[in-house]
C-alpha cells in the first residue's frame, strides 16, 4: 500500500472514530437509563415466573373424573375385559361391580355418569356370529354433559366393535376355506382376537411423535419479545438518519468523512442500542433455560437488526418531516411484526396471508426463534430446516442502503 | 350561558382539526377490525356437549377413506380440512383437536405394522373434549390395524400359494360382508341417550389487546393534533381561553374518542354478530379513554417541537409492558402489569384481580388531569 493511500485510510478511521465517539456522547445517557430500565424489568419479570407452574399445569388432569357401574350377568372375561379398558379412559375413575339396584342407586344418587349391564349369555351370543343378546347403556339424566362425552367413545366404540367382530368371523371362515383346518382356523381366530383387545388397551401407540412444534403460548411470547427488542434500533437509526439529513451539519459531514463514515457510525450506534436491549434478556433467559441455543438465537436475531437498520437507512433519507417519518417507520415495523407473527401466531392467518406473510423480512426469524424456543422448552425434537432464509433480507436491504442510505452530493 | 356556547365552539373547531386528517381515522378503524377478522378473534363454543374434530387426509387411499368412513359412523363432527386450515382452526378454537393421516398410512411395507397405521394428533390444549377425540379416532385406527394383521396372516399362511393376493382378500370381503349380514357384532342398547343438545352456541372473543392499542394510538394522535400553535394562540387570547381551551381538549377528545369506539365495537358487532364483550368492557375503555387524555395533556407541557419523541417511546413502553401489543402470560397482568396503565386495562378486560379499582383508577386519572392543567395555565410559553 503506498503512503498516500495508508494516509487516506488512516484519516478515514480517525474521522470515524472522531464523529462516532460525538455519536455516542449524545446516545450515552439514554443508553445507561434504558440499560438500568431493562435489567430492573427483568429482574420483576424474573421473579413474577414461576417455572413450577408450568410443569404442575403439564401433570395435572385436568378433567372432573367420574365413574360408572357395571352388571356382570355373563361371568365371562367380557366384563373384565370392559373393565380393564375403561380404566385406561383418564377421565373415567372408579369402576364399581355392582348389582342392578345398587347401580340404579348410584345413578340417581349421581355418584355415577353411566351404568352398563351385560346380559347372561352374551359372550357365548358372541362367540356364535349371532348376536341376539344385548349390552344396556343407563346414562345419568343429571350429568348430561359427562353422559355425552362417553357416550359418544361408547358409540365410536359400538361402530368399531361391529367391523372388528365381523372382520373377526369372516377371516375365521376364509382361514377355515383356505386350510381347511376348523380347529387351526379358531387358534388363529382367538389370536387374532386377543391381540385386538391388547392393541385397544394400548391404542395410544398408535400417536406418532409430532414434527412440527405444538403450539403453546409461552414459548411463543418469548420469540415475540425478543424480536421486537431486536428491531427497536432500526428506529433509533431512522431518527439518526433522518435528523441530520439536508442539515448544515450534514455538508460538513460529508465534506469530511465522505459518505459511508456516517452511515457506519450510525449502524454501530445501532448495534450497541442492540446490544443493550436483546443481550441482558437472552442472559436471563439462559439462566431459566440452559438448553437454549443462545448463540444461534443471537445471530438470527442480529440479523434481524442488520436488515431492519440498513432499510431505515434508506427511508431516512425521504424528504419528509421527522415526526412523519418517525410514524412511518413505526407503522412499517408494526406491519412487519404483523406479518412475521410475532403479535398473532401465524397459525392464525388464513391460507393466503401466511402465503404474503413468508416472503416479509422478518418472518422466517421469527418462525426460528420459535422453533429454537420450542425445542429447549417442550424438549422436542423439531425440524430446523430455514435457518439460512432468515438471512435473505439483508442483501436487498444491503443495496437499499447503498443506493438511497448515503448522503450523495 | 355565553361560557358553554364558547367551549362548544372551540369543541368544534378542535373537532374540525381532528377531522382534517381522515385517514387517521380510518386506520385507527379499519385496522383492528381487520385485524380481529383475520386472525385475533378466537372461538369459544359455550355448548360443550358438541365435539368437532378435523383430520388432514395426506395419504387419500383406500384404507384412509375407510377409516374416515368409520368416524362418520359414529356421534362425532369429523372436518376434512388442509394442514394449514386445520392448524388455524384448531388455534381459533373451531375444533378441539386435528389428526393428520400421514402420507404412507395404511401401506404396506417392511415397517412395522403399528408405524404404518400410526397417525400424528394435534391439540391446543389437554381437555376433556381433545381427549375424547383423540380416544374415538384411534378406537377406529385399532380396527383397521387388526383387519391388516388378518390379511397379513391370510396372505402368509402356505396354502395362500394356491390363491393370488386379490382372491384371497376378495374372499376375506365376501365372508365379512356374510357374518355383518348373519348379525355378527356387539350390540348395545342405550337409554337416557344424552344426544345433542340442540344447536351449537359460539361466541367469537375479539382480540382485546388491538383495540386497546388502536384507541390509544388514536388519542395520542389526536392530542397531537390539537397542539396546533395558530389555533392555540388565538384560542387563549380570548378571555378564560387557558380553562375553556383546557376543557374542549378533553370534550374533544373523549368525543372523538367515543365514536371511534362505538364505531369500531359496532362494525365488528356486523361483521362478528356472536361477538362476545367481558362485564364492565365500556367503563375500562372509557377508563383508558381518559387515561390517554391525562397522558396526552402531561405531553402538552414538552415544547412542541420535542414533544413527539418522548410521547410516542412513553405510550410504547406502556403499550407493551401492558401486554397490548404482545400478550403476555396471565401472572404478569395479576403482577406487576397492573402497575402499568395498559397492563390494569388489559387485566381488567381478562377478569384477572386488581389492587386498583375502576373508581381509584378514575380519582387518580381526574388528579392527573387537574395537576395538568395547574401547570399548563401557570406556564409563561406558549408552545
Amino acid at each position: 500500500m503506498n503512503k498516500g493511500r495508508r494516509q487516506r485510510v488512516i484519516r478515514s478511521i480517525r474521522s470515524f472514530l472522531s464523529y462516532f465517539r460525538y455519536d455516542l456522547r449524545r446516545n450515552i445517557k439514554s443508553m445507561i437509563a434504558v440499560l438500568l430500565a431493562i435489567v430492573i424489568l427483568l429482574f420483576i419479570a424474573k421473579s413474577s415466573v414461576n417455572p413450577e407452574a408450568r410443569e404442575e399445569k403439564t401433570d395435572n388432569i385436568p378433567l372432573n373424573q367420574r365413574s360408572f357401574s357395571l352388571v356382570n350377568e355373563d361371568d365371562s372375561e367380557m366384563g373384565a375385559m370392559f373393565v380393564t379398558g375403561l380404566k385406561r379412559l383418564t377421565f373415567l375413575d372408579k369402576v364399581y361391580l355392582d348389582d342392578m339396584e345398587t347401580a340404579i342407586r348410584r345413578l340417581d344418587n349421581q355418584e355415577t355418569v353411566l351404568m352398563a349391564r351385560i346380559p347372561e349369555g352374551l359372550y357365548e351370543s358372541a362367540n356364535s356370529g349371532k348376536s341376539d343378546v344385548s349390552v344396556e347403556v343407563w346414562f345419568s339424566n343429571w350429568l348430561k354433559m359427562d353422559s355425552y362425552y362417553i357416550s359418544t367413545l361408547i358409540k365410536q366404540f359400538v361402530v368399531s366393535a361391529k367391523h372388528s367382530i365381523s372382520s373377526v368371523f369372516g377371516f375365521q371362515k376364509t382361514y377355515a376355506q383356505l386350510s381347511g383346518n376348523e380347529n387351526k382356523a379358531w387358534e388363529e381366530t382367538t389370536k387374532i382376537t386377543i391381540d385386538y383387545l391388547v392393541t385397544v388397551l394400548n391404542r395410544m401407540s398408535f400417536l406418532q411423535k409430532n414434527e412440527s412444534p405444538p403450539f403453546a403460548m409461552e414459548a411463543y411470547i418469548l420469540p415475540a419479545i425478543l424480536l421486537l427488542l431486536s428491531s427497536l434500533p432500526g428506529i433509533i437509526v431512522l431518527m439518526s438518519t433522518a435528523s441530520i439529513r439536508a442539515t448544515a451539519y450534514e455538508d460538513r459531514l460529508l465534506l469530511h468523512c465522505g459518505t459511508v463514515i456516517p452511515l457506519l457510525s450510525r449502524l454501530l450506534i445501532g448495534c450497541i442500542w442492540w446490544i443493550l436491549l436483546v443481550v441482558p434478556v437472552l442472559f436471563v433467559i439462559r439462566g431459566m433455560q440452559p438448553g437454549l441455543a443462545i448463540g444461534k438465537i443471537s445471530v438470527l436475531l442480529f440479523g434481524s437488526f442488520l436488515s431492519l437498520s440498513l432499510f431505515m437507512t434508506a427511508l431516512g433519507r425521504l424528504d419528509t418531516p421527522m415526526a412523519t417519518l418517525f410514524q412511518l417507520g413505526s407503522a412499517i415495523l408494526f406491519a412487519l411484526l404483523v406479518l412475521a407473527g410475532a403479535i398473532y401466531p401465524i397459525h392464525l392467518f388464513p391460507a393466503w396471508l401466511r402465503r404474503v406473510a413468508s416472503i416479509t423480512p422478518l418472518y422466517y426469524t421469527m418462525q426460528m426463534l420459535y422453533r429454537f424456543i420450542a425445542q429447549a422448552w417442550m424438549k422436542v425434537d423439531i425440524a430446523m430446516e430455514g435457518v439460512l432464509l432468515t438471512f435473505w433480507p439483508i442483501i436487498p436491504s444491503a443495496l437499499l442502503a447503498w443506493k438511497y442510505g448515503r448522503r450523495k452530493v | 350561558m355565553k361560557q358553554i356556547n364558547s367551549i362548544i365552539t372551540i369543541i368544534l373547531i378542535k373537532l374540525k382539526i381532528l377531522a382534517q386528517r381522515p385517514i387517521v381515522i380510518l386506520l385507527c378503524l379499519i385496522l383492528p377490525v381487520l385485524l380481529n377478522l383475520l386472525a385475533g378473534a378466537t372461538i369459544d363454543r359455550n355448548n360443550a356437549m358438541i365435539l368437532e374434530g378435523a383430520y388432514v387426509d395426506e395419504a387419500d387411499n383406500k384404507t384412509s377413506a375407510k377409516l374416515i368412513d368409520l368416524l362418520d359412523q359414529a356421534v362425532v363432527d369429523w372436518y376434512e380440512m388442509s394442514r394449514e386450515e386445520a392448524e388455524r382452526a384448531l388455534q381459533l378454537g373451531q375444533v378441539d383437536g386435528v389428526f393428520i393421516i400421514p402420507e404412507d398410512f395404511g401401506r404396506i411395507d417392511e415397517r412395522n405394522l403399528k408405524d404404518i397405521f400410526s397417525v400424528k394428533f394435534l391439540i391446543k390444549e389437554e381437555n376433556i373434549a381433545s381427549g375424547l377425540l383423540m380416544e374415538n379416532f384411534l378406537v377406529s385406527v385399532v380396527v383397521l390395524y387388526v383387519e391388516a394383521q388378518q390379511q397379513l396372516v391370510l396372505l402368509n399362511m402356505p396354502e395362500a400359494l394356491n390363491y393370488s393376493e386379490e382372491e384371497i382378500l376378495s374372499l376375506l370381503r365376501e365372508n365379512v360382508e356374510a357374518a355383518k349380514e348373519g348379525g355378527a357384532g356387539l350390540h348395545f342398547e342405550f337409554y337416557g341417550d344424552p344426544g345433542r343438545d340442540g344447536e351449537e352456541r359460539v361466541i367469537a372473543i375479539p382480540d382485546y389487546s388491538i383495540e386497546v392499542l388502536f384507541l390509544s394510538v388514536f388519542s395520542l394522535i389526536g392530542s397531537l393534533m390539537l397542539a396546533d400553535v395558530d389555533t392555540r394562540r388565538r384560542i387563549l387570547s380570548v378571555a378564560g381561553g387557558p380553562g375553556k381551551d383546557y376543557i374542549a381538549t378533553i370534550c374533544t377528545l373523549m368525543i372523538s374518542g367515543l365514536v371511534q369506539l362505538l364505531t369500531m365495537n359496532g362494525i365488528l358487532r356486523l361483521l362478528m354478530p356472536e361477538m362476545f364483550r367481558p362485564e364492565g368492557y365500556f367503563l375500562i375503555m372509557i377508563l383508558l379513554l381518559l387515561m390517554m387524555i391525562a397522558f396526552g395533556q402531561c405531553i402538552a407541557l414538552i415544547p412542541l417541537e420535542n414533544r413527539v419523541m418522548p410521547a410516542s417511546i412513553i405510550l410504547f413502553v406502556s403499550i407493551t409492558l401492558g401486554g397490548s401489543l404482545i400478550k403476555l402470560p396471565d401472572f404478569w397482568y395479576a403482577g406487576a402489569g397492573q402497575y402499568i396503565p395498559h397492563g390494569w386495562v388489559m387485566g381488567k378486560l381478562l377478569g384477572l384481580p386488581s389492587l386498583i379499582s375502576p373508581v381509584a383508577m378514575l380519582i387518580i386519572i381526574l388528579a392527573i388531569l387537574l395537576t395538568a392543567y395547574y401547570l399548563q395555565v401557570n406556564r409563561q410559553a406558549l408552545n
